[in-house]
């Protein structure tokens, strides 16, 4: 026998919401039964099986506590495919017994409830494969057949929903049987092929996700490639650039050195763009076993990352200042939150003017870091503030002020900042300056894929 | 006057890195091989070494050198020198490569000097 599929069902996220959403049903289920029972007694006086009707809602209450029992206890634990295969025939076959003898004792076909059995069907369909769906249906259709049959023989009693209707014919019962039989058979032919068919859809889309995914990581490794060779040589272009300027090669004239700064602050904006895009690239090719944290000083981290922009500050007579209490430790991935800081930083120098100040600043915030990277820059305007983070977005100021760019550096900084499970907030004020907010969580023992925020853990 | 030993490929990296060492007042040596290299700091120990990582023959060569560099002299101060923009390339959170600085290339001379200095 096929093994059942409840966790590759599109329908549900996990296999715990299932058993949960069956057992709030069933509770559900005992209220109604319960309430229907107490008012058609008390208000209607029915002429129903009372006794009979009662001690079967009772033993569902105590099966679905005894469910829900095993459930909360079982839950953390691992258990086998086998195992978890007969929970649920176990619950589902108890819940046919118990609705069977419910409408049977309660006027059958004429009873309402019996439409409840669709529904089961429904259900069923969803968790189990075709066959175990027909085998059940098979099942059922005979059980009722049998005891209509039994019925309109007279070997069987008719136990009538209505005091005055102990009149119905037995033959009409025997039509509506079959009529419901009949109704079974489409309802569950029905939802198995378009169940079938979803799951079909939904593996092919996995397929085409799994293999997008690893095109897009060849693509990116191509980039880590590429950007590495380009690199290279801009690194030499950059260090004869520095021999010229400094006199090394002899002296030179003054028209001659402002031409070399020009090329060399040029060859600089390069290599900044192919930092940007190496960053990008390996956000987007690693994988699950990249992101390992490590416990590191903020203080470390900042000066550092200050350290990495201080040249440029300088260059473009921008002033830096830096707050950060002394002790302050976070244990997160050390890749990403140079990304971050160093993105920002290098964001913020880029874009304030001569004479302006950029300051990052750190402190504790419960048990968050809190880092404030303020500047005194061109600023963002208001309509332009919700796609600074987007991918290639560059601001109408920006693209003004410095013609090289990618636009990648924010979309980066965000990536990142998911990866590390923070968040990120932006004030700015057009022609004022910007400060961005970045929230970290001052422990975490993994960073998360960039790209996998919907990657839900089994057990939550 | 101290001594600095690139080892490097790139010989116009050796040509710039080193005339702008050597106008900061460094004596500087140069290797276009990890095993000349490693040769080099056996027979005539430098003050301190500039190390790539990628070599056309493998990619992590550098690392193997660094080793191989810290296991001759523990305190010889050894700058990995590279010219991917971040540690990430590479697996640095393993902890097992033996390295004092990582500078990213290309460096502004002043910016090298300053950490040269922090060393010898």
């Amino acid at each position: 026998m096929q093994e059942l599929s409840p966790i590759e069902s599109s329908a549900f996220k996990s296999l715990n919401e299932v058993i949960r959403w069956f057992i709030d049903l069933r509770w559900m289920a005992c209220i109604g039964v319960s309430l229907v029972l107490l008012f058609s007694h008390f208000l209607f006086s029915f002429y129903l099986q009372y006794k009979i009707l009662a001690i079967t809602t009772l033993v569902l209450v105590l099966l679905n506590s005894t469910y829900s029992y095993y459930f909360y206890r079982y839950k953390k634990q691992y258990l086998q495919r086998r195992e978890i295969h007969l929970f649920f025939q176990v619950q589902i076959i108890g819940d046919y017994i118990l609705l069977l003898v419910l409408v049977f004792f309660s006027g059958f076909m004429v009873n309402p409830l019996i439409f409840f059995f669709v529904f089961h069907i429904i259900i069923t369909s969803f968790l189990f494969t075709t066959r175990i769906v027909s085998l059940y249906t098979t099942c059922l259709v005979f059980v009722i057949g049998t005891i209509s049959l039994l019925q309109y023989f007279k070997i069987l009693p008719v136990y009538p929903l209505f005091t005055n209707n102990s009149s119905i014919s037995t033959q009409v019962m025997l039509v509506q049987t079959a009529g419901f039989s009949f109704l079974l058979i489409i309802t569950a032919y029905l939802t198995t092929s378009i169940i079938n068919k979803i799951d079909a859809r939904g593996k092919q889309f996995e397929v085409e996700l799994n293999r997008y995914k690893s095109l897009d990581k060849i693509k990116s490794n191509f980039i880590l490639q590429v950007t590495h060779e380009i690199r290279g040589p801009l690194a030499a272009i950059s260090g004869f650039h520095e021999m010229i300027l400094r006199g090394i090669t002899g002296e030179i004239k003054d028209h001659t050195k402002e031409v070399i700064t020009k090329a060399d602050r040029r060859t600089d904006n390069l290599l900044i763009i192919i930092g940007e895009m190496i960053d990008f690239a390996y956000m987007k090719s690693s994988d699950d076993s990249t992101f390992t944290t490590k416990e590191l000083s903020v203080r470390k981290i900042i000066s550092e990352n200050i350290s990495n922009v201080s040249i440029r500050a300088e260059q473009e007579d921008v002033h830096l200042s830096v707050a950060c209490p002394r002790h302050l430790k976070i244990k997160t991935n050390r890749d990403l939150i140079n990304i971050i800081l160093g993105n920002l930083l290098f964001n913020a120098i880029k874009y304030t003017e001569t004479g302006g100040n950029v300051s990052l600043i750190a402190s504790e915030k419960g048990h968050e870091i809190h880092f404030v990277v303020e500047d005194t820059g061109i600023g963002i305007c208001d309509n332009e503030i919700e796609k600074v983070f987007d991918e290639f977005y560059r601001s109408r100021r920006a693209r003004v002020l410095e013609k090289d760019g990618t636009g990648l550096g924010l979309s980066i900084v965000q990536k990142a900042v998911n990866a590390l499970q923070g968040r990120i907030i932006v004030y700015s004020k057009e022609g004022k300056g910007s400060s961005f907010h970045v929230f970290l969580p001052a422990y975490i023992e993994k960073g998360k894929i960039p790209g996998g925020e919907n990657a839900e853990d089994f057990n939550n | 006057m101290q001594r600095i030993l690139i080892i490097d490929d790139d010989e116009d990296i050796i040509e710039t890195v080193g005339s702008l060492l050597k106008f900061e007042g460094y004596n500087v040596d140069f290797a276009t091989t990890t095993e000349q290299g490693v040769e080099m700091i056996k027979n005539a120990p430098p003050d301190l070494v500039l190390l790539d990582i990628m070599f056309p023959d493998k990619k992590t060569k550098g690392f193997d050198a660094a080793g191989e560099i810290k296991a001759i002299n523990p305190n010889l101060p050894l700058f990995v020198f590279t010219a991917i923009n971040r540690e990430y390339a590479f697996d640095f959170s393993k902890d097992d490569i033996k390295a004092d600085e990582f500078i990213n290339k290309p460096v502004k001379v002043d910016r090298l000097v300053d950490k040269i200095k922090q060393y010898i």
